[in-house]
């Protein structure tokens, strides 16, 4: 399943990426529209023991000669994540591949704040109806330091069976298990009630990280790993704003 | 207004004033153990959460065995597990319950059967588990005396 949706995020994120760069190499935008591309969007997620707010501001580009229905673009975003009783597996993706060594660093009360740029990628399907992915690449995350039991059957007894851990610092996009950090995608509907205001709602994937104080050694020594990770499905509302919008 | 005013007061009042509730009282258990017994494995808990504290053994009495704890300190937690286990950190694979461990504990003895067939030989640890939250709250290492 999350192999899959490795694939799947690989390829939108290519297709964002070229489409990106198709856009902005091309002159055929509405320049008048420019200020009208800012949106702002207020958001709540929520799924099993975990909530996330996150507010966000985005600039959309339209391309093409008349409808722009494809736009694409930019932003920032800000979340806070807080998750209770959540397991953070082993993040480096050379332990989780190929033969996977996943080991379990179990947080009571998670809580991680990131603020990240993004990628966006929306098509206005009816005047009023938007269909859109958008995706952090970079940005950093912090958060208050938790103490964590270690679930596995591998841990050398050189380490305690528990360690201290916070958000990792740096968050980086690299595709599927490669990711660094914290980090959010969505996926949405968004349904425009006037020219300023709309609601939106989808599911978002957020893959939110922890470091440990010092890297834990496992299997004699042959895992030394100090990042967890953990991704959590939630679905999500959020009010969008266009401030410049007439 | 003013009698929303007063309202918010007389609510503010109210909540400001709810007393804490206290936690349960710590109990300090006290369980026997026989003069023939004989100390089989012995080891310090170190506490992670909960305050725990304490010494752990496996005690032969007669035929059977037991698992004892001594000096043994504990705040309350949910749903907490004595376990031994065949590593230092929990895996659910490694792990074999002994006994619920409810309540608060002030310098207690305690003392828990281990069945006849258990090899509890093949378990060198004992890990007292949160297993409503996943939560290490201390262990020990049962060494030779």
């Amino acid at each position: 399943m999350l192999y899959t949706y490795s694939l799947v995020m690989k390829k939108i994120i290519i297709l964002l990426l070229f489409i990106t760069s198709t856009a902005f190499s091309q002159n055929e935008f509405t320049k008048p529209a420019y200020k009208n591309g800012h949106t702002f969007d207020a958001t709540v997620s929520g799924g099993a023991y975990r909530i996330q707010g996150t507010l966000s501001w985005s600039h959309l580009h339209g391309f093409g000669k008349k409808e722009q229905r494809f736009k694409v673009g930019y932003g920032l975003r800000y979340s806070s994540f807080f998750g209770s009783n959540l397991f953070y597996t082993t993040a480096p993706a050379k332990y989780t591949s190929g033969e996977a060594k996943i080991d379990t660093l179990s947080l009571i009360d998670a809580q991680v704040n990131a603020l990240n740029i993004s990628l966006h990628l929306q098509y206005t399907l009816f005047k009023k109806l938007d269909l859109g992915f958008n995706i952090d690449a970079i940005g950093f995350s912090f958060g208050a330091e938790q103490q964590g039991s270690i679930l596995s059957s591998s841990l050398d007894t050189s380490n305690p069976p528990v360690a201290k851990a916070k958000p990792s610092a740096f968050n980086l996009l690299l595709i599927g298990n490669n990711d660094k950090g914290s980090l959010i995608s969505e996926f949405y509907v968004r349904y425009w009630i006037n020219s300023k205001w709309a609601i939106k709602g989808g599911f978002n994937y957020f893959f939110s990280e922890y470091t440990t104080e010092k890297p834990l050694s496992f299997n004699n020594g042959t895992v030394v790993n100090d990042r967890y990770r953990n991704k959590s499905s939630m679905g999500f509302l959020s009010v969008s704003f266009k401030p410049f919008n007439k | 207004m003013k009698n929303t005013f007063l309202l918010l007061l007389i609510i503010c009042a109210l909540f400001s004033c709810k007393k804490k509730e206290d936690p349960a009282p710590a109990q300090q258990v006290t369980q026997p153990i026989s003069n023939t017994a004989e100390t089989v494995k012995k080891g310090d808990f170190i506490g992670y959460q909960h305050n725990l504290s304490g010494k752990a053994f496996i005690i032969k009495e007669g035929t059977k065995y037991i698992l004892r704890f001594t000096e043994y300190n504990m705040t309350s937690g949910p749903n907490v597990d004595v376990l031994l286990s065949k590593s230092a950190s929990y895996s659910a694979n490694n792990v074999v319950k002994i006994s619920d461990i409810d309540g608060s504990f002030n310098n207690s003895s305690i003392n828990f059967d281990l069945a006849p067939s258990l090899i509890w030989q093949d378990y060198p640890y004992v890990i007292i588990w949160c297993t409503d939250y996943n939560v290490n709250f201390g262990s020990a290492q049962l060494l030779n005396p």
